[in-house]
């Protein structure tokens, strides 16, 4: 019994207590700082292991902790917030070794692995909580821990796109919070239940119509939809690693997953549906997915590019969210894993690029292919990922949300817009394959820091997009085994579906 | 048992005594009085908070005649915060007063500051209450000018000048009410007071001159100056204590006292102010070049948000809503008392090490100061109102009220506190954190900055967690009249 | 056991693939495709595997037409495989060419082998996506040729992909075997036509083939004429619902498409100075008739069941001899253009004629059979078109002769399946021959009589056929085998237009033996149209 209560907690803590002593260890104990920080991924895997053996054969986990009278903390896994969670810590376990190398050498260590451990915990938390109150803190802890990643390097550019950042998820976070405390106030009091609750609460539907708005849009900043974007380019001046934790798997991911919740565990998908505003979304997130790709064709910056990719591609979890209907669903959970595993690796490779060449541009990446073959063998999987190429994880996302779309008899819009997607896709990752794979290279690299090695670059740079990028591919491909991110979408779906 | 409550306030006054007759030991005397004082409110609370609110008669004499004190969960709660900052200021204010030749003078005013709030929040009766805060008053007014430049000097005249007009007003308010009603004690008037002329005549004197105190919009124009040229253990101080003192005494008047008498309007005026000062107070924050001055604006605003709740209080009917808007009120003016000064602290560990607060030059602070850089960040975010800090559960109960009520008004006004409370803050902490030399060489950590960081960690981690407590207390209340 | 290799068939292209850049032996691509062969040999029909676990579920299984494909197919890949030149192999280079080949068998042994949607639609983009670094050449024409091809196979992948949603929806079922026409949405079989008429080139969709098949190295066109192709066209024999009643919109669609490609090929073929172009748009030709023969399929579902396997068999001579006809090429280029080798060639185009007593003969005999004298201007039309086309082919490698290095493996191999290629089909029908057979090839000779004519009369082509035979400067770039100069169809008609308006002055003149014959051609075209 102590168990179910303090699982929850216990996954929380494994990445808070190393992030907090990590904050205070001196700059130089670099090998304790890297075993503080392997120990809570690990440990912090084992917990979510446990948690995934749990959930899935119907255990309640949960743990309540009263703020404020009518306020709790509660933490609670259902599937969906394993889907998450496991996605969270799986990924930080990569990051942090990638960031480990990527930052050797560099100041402030303490302080970035302080805040990325908080980063994950606020993510982790945003996964496990159990109301909206809970989310709504975990989600503005999420920024809090960001903003300073972001900022890290210093730079004036750093700061810039810091305070954008900031600005953007400040008013998104505090939209979220109004329309939270409303609903929570019509309520008394909004527990995540799978199959939703509102269309229980017979309430004015104007008014839930207004709070829906206010709750998206407040997530709308971090799930960068457009025109709530605008930030999401800007920070990719964030060290390569952190670029990769925001677009694959925290902040993003964050605004992702919670529209997800509040159209499935919140209002319930058909309720929502009934009130009309899903349209009104699946028409702002089609609009996100071409917006996004026109503007990653005109992005010479590499990790820009990237940003935009992300833009559109975080649009599918939503779109698949906002088309009703079974197979769109688990079409649009799928995607939250596997945009996540594909774009880590995508940013790991751009970090690679930068750290080990100087190269930032597209068109600086003529050659890179046979000098860098292993991190162009990571890029070229996760970029074919994103078009949806089979046997990609990226394809089976596509294939599930046409799938719903055929289903929910929106496939004369959807469809179109899958195909121009994905058509755009290729149009602005196949020319950087092309450029790293069949051009041979034309200028001296920008900055060649390794030249004369023998290897094209330190383990803990090189293995990290090549796990993701393997994994990116078995999870596409073993899509149907036991315990894949699909099975456990399908799970998900079927628990929401249920009634 | 009940002689506990005389010893919050006469540990501090014999202290202040004994640093007054040992100058040479002050700093000892000071930090020891502060954590007797501490003590003795520990346990005072425990016994409200095991036994309810509890009241004492001085020299045995009955109250309405003698000097009648009094603990419910509203003064226990004000209490605390006042010992437990007044500690860790005590402990800053060691090291920053080590050297100075005014070390005495500091110790001695310093209990008597404590005395006062201490004396304040336990008062059970009006005259009582004047006392203190005029005693409050003149001790926070030196304090103020210890700094000793001409700028911190012309401050405090006009800090004592309107603290004695709002002293004269809130005595003719009390006299006004002696002369209506024939008592001064509380607890008796909370019964007697009755809507009518006297009683609103008396009510908007007393306010009037609390109002001048807490430094509402419009009447903060002392504030920002005293509060940002005092040295910065007093201005920790002030800023988080001394202009919660006055707010205290507008709560229980308005709340226990003359319930009867406010009416919605009036409420709503305060309110309205209220509203202009989170905007104005705000927004001149953001305008602020020096950093403890847009500490002492940040002040202004976090009052307005205080007094935004008096509406909502007066237009919720009595019972567990109201009581939960009324802890989120008091919750709110915890976390700020907290994060306030250890704002301030940690302001004067830069200042002392900068040799300015000129917030554009703070550049390299967070490499040089991590742990004050933390500290600014952590109250930083217990202003704003982000989680995990007391002031967001505050200000998620505050909007609730907004639902609640319908005074829809509210809500632009506390969104956009919110993002000027954010923009400020990040500013700070954008220059803190740029690279730059206008901190000195990096130091391990003081201790003068411990104290800060704990109190930053009190307004946002455990004010945060463990603020149920907080609604527990509230509602435990000494006046019959009173809330709940 | 047999469920194993069908399993390995795309399993090991798949595996090398992966080590590709360490490969240096042509000998390694030569025995990836060995699975497939033995399939194709001694594969025990109807085997099947099922791997639910692998992507949604994927079904392999080996039916005859399966069985059939992945012999000759794994002999093209096998033969193909040797004619990779040599700084290709080298552990120093960039290996695309290797991981691209790779690739792209597996993806094509897979989607031959599927028993469902979805493995089939993953074997064939991996095929077409891989086949991109087959075209690929270092040239900026073959750049472009590479960039067109992917552009066009991008979009029939997505057009392919949502007939799939809608097809899936529709029948709830993945595998082929529970396909149902029953409320079929038009829009799928719209998208079905179009995702694979881009690969069978249909006309309008075409625009890809021409620049790849000139400019892509050798081994990569001979595949993408041989079993890539041949892959839309089995593409549409699994998923189109032949043999259910279904709306004639898009049976006479594909008909008149296909009728549309091989005039198309013909007469643009016709005109083109390069004989790898003449080939190319021999393809196209061919494909045509193929996709016309699918159209009339698609509309008579009573004679499908006699039809398919004829079908199959024609593509799958195709799928042999064109190839071998773009390898045989390069032999020809690379031997100095040495005269026994004509023969040989002159052989192979025969075949492709449907000359008698060559494979190509049989088979449109068995056709002609299968079809029931329906259809038979179609053939006729096939016919013709091959024969000038292939007459033109041999016209211009007679006239081309060059001299370059010898190649002993690629020629000995070449020579070994060559008989194979040419009278494959007699397997399925024995040594008749038929007269009629011999018309269209008689009437394409009139044809050629009559064009050449013309030629002379009015000077039309007179400028390239005979710069053909005399000019050094189209040589040397040939020898390159780069920048050769394949006219797209535009460039024709603009060509054409100029030409013809300088001709019309002359027209004017034009006396009466001219108009005469002009009336007797069209007499003649009318009567054969008419010979039923």
């Amino acid at each position: 019994m102590a168990m179910s209560v303090w699982l929850p907690v216990g996954i929380l803590l494994s990445s808070l207590i190393p992030g907090v002593l990590i904050f205070f260890q001196p700059e130089e104990r670099h090998r304790l700082r890297t075993w503080l920080n392997l120990l809570g991924a690990v440990i912090k895997l084992l917990l979510v292991g446990m948690l995934i053996w749990g959930v899935f054969h119907e255990q309640v986990f949960e743990t309540r902790w009263t703020m404020a009278p009518g306020l709790e903390f509660v933490l609670h896994a259902d599937a969906l917030s394993v889907l998450f969670v496991s996605l969270s810590t799986l990924l930080w376990l990569v990051t942090t070794i990638y960031a480990v190398g990527y930052l050797e050498q560099t100041p402030h260590r303490s302080r970035f692995f302080g805040f990325f451990s908080l980063c994950v915990t606020a993510t982790v938390g945003l996964a496990l909580a159990g109301n909206l109150f809970t989310f709504v803190v975990f989600y503005e802890l999420l920024t809090l821990a960001t903003y300073p990643l972001i900022a890290h390097k210093g730079s004036p550019e750093a700061l810039r796109g810091a305070r954008i950042y900031l600005r953007y998820t400040l008013f998104g976070g505090l939209l979220l919070m109004i329309g939270a405390v409303w609903l929570h106030t019509l309520t008394g009091g909004v527990e995540f239940v799978e199959g939703g609750i509102l269309q229980y609460a017979n309430l004015d539907q104007s008014t839930l119509r207004w709070i829906f708005l206010l709750l998206i849009v407040g997530l709308g900043v971090k799930a960068a939809l457009v025109p709530l974007h605008g930030w999401l380019p800007q920070a990719m001046v964030a060290p390569a690693p952190v670029s990769a934790l925001l677009h694959a798997v925290a902040v993003v991911k964050a605004g992702a997953f919670g529209i997800v919740r509040v159209i499935y565990d919140v209002y319930g998908v058909e309720f929502a549906a009934e009130l009309g505003v899903l349209t009104l979304l699946g028409a702002v997130a089609a609009i996100t997915i071409i917006y996004g790709s026109l503007k990653a064709l005109s992005q010479d910056h590499l990790k820009k590019r990237l940003a935009y990719s992300t833009v559109s591609q975080v649009s599918y979890i939503v779109l698949g969210t906002a088309i009703v209907g079974p197979l769109a669903t688990i079409g649009g959970l799928v995607h939250l894993v596997h945009q996540g595993v594909m774009k880590i690796t995508l940013f790991f490779a751009a970090g690679n690029y930068a750290e080990a060449l100087g190269i930032h541009r597209v068109s600086e990446m003529d050659g890179v292919g046979r000098r860098m073959p292993g991190t162009t063998l990571a890029f070229t999987i996760g970029a074919l990922g994103m078009i949806g190429i089979p046997p990609v994880a990226g394809f089976i996302s596509k294939w599930y949300l046409g799938l719903g779309a055929v289903e929910a008899g929106a496939a004369a819009w959807v469809l179109p817009v899958l195909i121009a997607s994905s058509l755009l896709n290729a149009a602005y990752f196949l020319p950087i394959l092309y450029r790293a794979w069949f051009k041979s290279q034309s200028t001296p690299w920008p900055a060649d820091k390794t030249a004369g090695c023998t290897r094209e670059l330190p383990d803990a740079l090189l293995w990290p997009p090549l796990t993701t990028a393997a994994m990116a591919l078995l999870i596409g491909l073993l899509a149907a085994a036991p315990y894949s991110p699909l099975e456990w979408a399908e799970l998900i779906a079927g628990r929401e579906y249920r009634q | 048992m009940n002689n506990l409550l005389i010893w919050p306030v006469a540990v501090p006054l014999l202290s202040a005594l004994l640093a007054l007759l040992w100058p040479r030991r002050s700093t000892w005397i000071g930090v020891l009085g502060t954590a007797l004082s501490l003590l003795a409110v520990v346990l005072v609370s425990r016994q409200v908070i095991e036994s309810g609110a509890i009241e004492l008669a001085l020299g045995g004499w009955s109250p309405g005649l003698g000097i009648a004190l009094r603990a419910d969960g509203l003064s226990v709660l004000m209490l605390l915060m006042s010992t437990l900052v007044s500690m860790a200021v005590a402990v800053y204010a060691s090291v920053y007063f080590s050297r100075s030749e005014r070390r005495s003078e500091f110790w001695v005013l310093w209990l008597l500051l404590i005395t006062a709030l201490h004396a304040l929040f336990l008062s059970g009766d009006l005259f009582n209450l004047y006392v203190t805060l005029e005693l409050l008053g003149l001790s926070a007014v030196v304090l103020a000018c210890l700094g000793g430049s001409r700028e911190s000097l012309q401050a405090a005249l006009n800090y004592l000048v309107l603290g004695l007009l709002g002293s004269m007003a809130f005595l003719i308010g009390v006299a006004l009410i002696y002369a209506g009603y024939g008592t001064l004690d509380m607890a008796a008037l909370a019964v007697a007071i009755e809507s009518g002329p006297t009683a609103w005549l008396a009510l908007s004197l007393m306010t009037g001159g609390l109002l001048i105190k807490s430094a509402l919009f419009p009447l903060h124009f002392w504030l920002p100056p005293a509060h940002s040229n005092a040295p910065a253990p007093v201005s920790a101080v002030l800023s988080a204590l001394v202009v919660k003192a006055a707010l205290y005494l507008i709560l229980r008047l308005w709340l226990a006292l003359f319930d009867e008498v406010v009416t919605q309007t009036a409420a709503l005026i305060l309110g309205l102010l209220g509203g202009i000062a989170v905007l104005w107070g705000s927004w001149a924050a953001l305008q602020a070049e020096r950093l403890k001055l847009m500490a002492a604006y940040s002040t202004v605003a976090q009052v307005g948000y205080l007094f935004l709740f008096l509406p909502l209080l007066a237009a919720l009917p009595e019972g567990t809503t109201r009581d939960v808007a009324l802890g989120a009120l008091v919750l709110l003016a915890l976390t700020h008392g907290f994060a306030k000064s250890a704002f301030f602290l940690a302001a004067g560990v830069i200042m002392q090490r900068a040799g300015h607060d000129r917030i554009a030059e703070l550049g390299g602070t967070a490499r040089a100061l991590p742990v004050t850089a933390f500290t600014l960040a952590l109250a930083g975010v217990a202003l704003i109102g982000l989680p995990p800090s007391g002031s967001f559960l505050a200000k998620w109960q505050l909007l609730s009220s907004v639902f609640i009520t319908g005074q829809w008004i509210w809500l632009p006004v506390i969104a956009i506190g919110t993002l000027l409370a954010g923009a400020y803050t990040f500013r700070l902490l954008g220059y803190a954190f740029a690279p730059g030399e206008g901190v000195g060489p990096s130091l391990s950590v003081g201790r003068e900055e411990i104290p800060a960081v704990l109190l930053a960690l009190v307004a946002t981690l455990v004010l945060g967690f463990w603020a149920s407590a907080v609604w527990e207390l509230v509602p435990i209340s000494a006046y019959a009249g009173g809330e709940g | 056991m047999n469920a194993l290799i069908l399993m390995l068939a795309p399993l090991i292209p798949l595996l090398l693939a992966c080590f590709a850049y360490r490969l240096q032996s042509r000998w390694w691509l030569f025995a990836a495709a060995l699975p497939a062969l033995y399939l194709g040999l001694m594969g025990e029909q109807g085997s099947t595997i099922t791997l639910p676990w692998l992507m949604l579920g994927m079904h392999l299984s080996l039916d005859a037409t399966a069985q059939q494909f992945l012999l000759f197919g794994a002999m093209i890949w096998m033969l193909a495989s040797l004619y990779i030149p040599g700084r290709d192999l080298m552990p120093g280079a960039m290996g695309h060419r290797k991981q691209s080949f790779l690739l792209a068998m597996a993806g094509n042994l897979l989607l031959i082998i599927a028993a469902d949607m979805l493995t089939f639609y993953v074997g064939f983009a991996l095929m077409g996506l891989s086949a991109y670094g087959l075209i690929w050449g270092p040239s900026q024409r073959a750049r472009k040729a590479a960039r067109v091809y992917l552009v066009f196979t991008l979009i029939g992948e997505l057009a392919l992909f949502s007939a799939l949603l809608l097809l899936l929806v529709n029948s709830q079922s993945l595998l082929f075997a529970e396909l149902h026409s029953e409320s079929l949405p038009q829009a799928a079989v719209a998208l079905l036509l179009l995702g694979f008429g881009i690969k069978v080139a249909l006309p309008g969709l075409h625009l890809w083939l021409p620049g790849a098949y000139t400019l892509a190295p050798i081994f990569g066109v001979a595949l993408l004429s041989g079993p890539m192709m041949k892959a839309g066209l089995l593409g549409w024999l699994r998923f189109l619902p032949l043999g259910e009643p279904l709306d004639p919109l898009w049976g006479n669609l594909l008909l008149l498409l296909g009728v549309a490609g091989v005039v198309l090929g013909m007469s643009v073929g016709m005109f083109q100075r390069d004989p790898r172009s003449v080939l190319a748009y021999s393809s196209i030709s061919k494909m045509g008739l193929f996709s016309a023969l699918i159209g009339f399929t698609l509309n008579h579902p009573g004679m499908a069941a006699e039809l398919l396997p004829v079908i199959v068999l024609l593509a799958l001579h195709h799928l042999m001899v064109k190839p071998m006809l773009f390898m045989g090429l390069d032999l020809w280029r690379k031997e100095a253009a040495a005269y026994w080798l004509l023969p040989a060639l002159t052989l192979l185009s025969l075949s492709l004629m449907a000359f008698p007593l060559t494979g190509g003969g049989a088979v449109k005999n068995l056709m002609s059979d299968a079809l029931n004298d329906n259809l038979a201007w179609l053939l006729f039309l096939g016919g013709i078109a091959a024969a000038l086309l292939m007459s033109r082919f041999l016209w211009l490698l007679w006239n081309s002769k060059q001299s370059a290095e010898y190649h002993r493996l690629t020629l000995s191999a070449w020579l070994m399946v060559l008989p194979l290629a040419v009278w494959a089909p007699f397997a399925w029908d024995g040594m008749s021959v038929k007269a009629s057979a011999l018309l269209p090839l008689l009437s394409a000779a009139v044809l050629l009589l009559i064009g050449q004519f013309l030629r002379r009369r009015f000077d039309l082509l007179q400028q390239p056929m005979l710069s053909v035979g005399n000019s050094m400067s189209w040589r040397i770039p040939l020898l390159a085998g780069e920048s050769v100069k394949a006219e797209s169809d535009w460039q024709l008609v603009k060509r054409f237009r100029q030409r013809y308006l300088q001709g019309f002055a002359r027209w004017q003149l034009m006396g009466l033996r001219d108009t005469a014959v002009w009336w007797l051609m069209l007499m003649l075209l009318l009567a054969l149209a008419l010979r039923n």
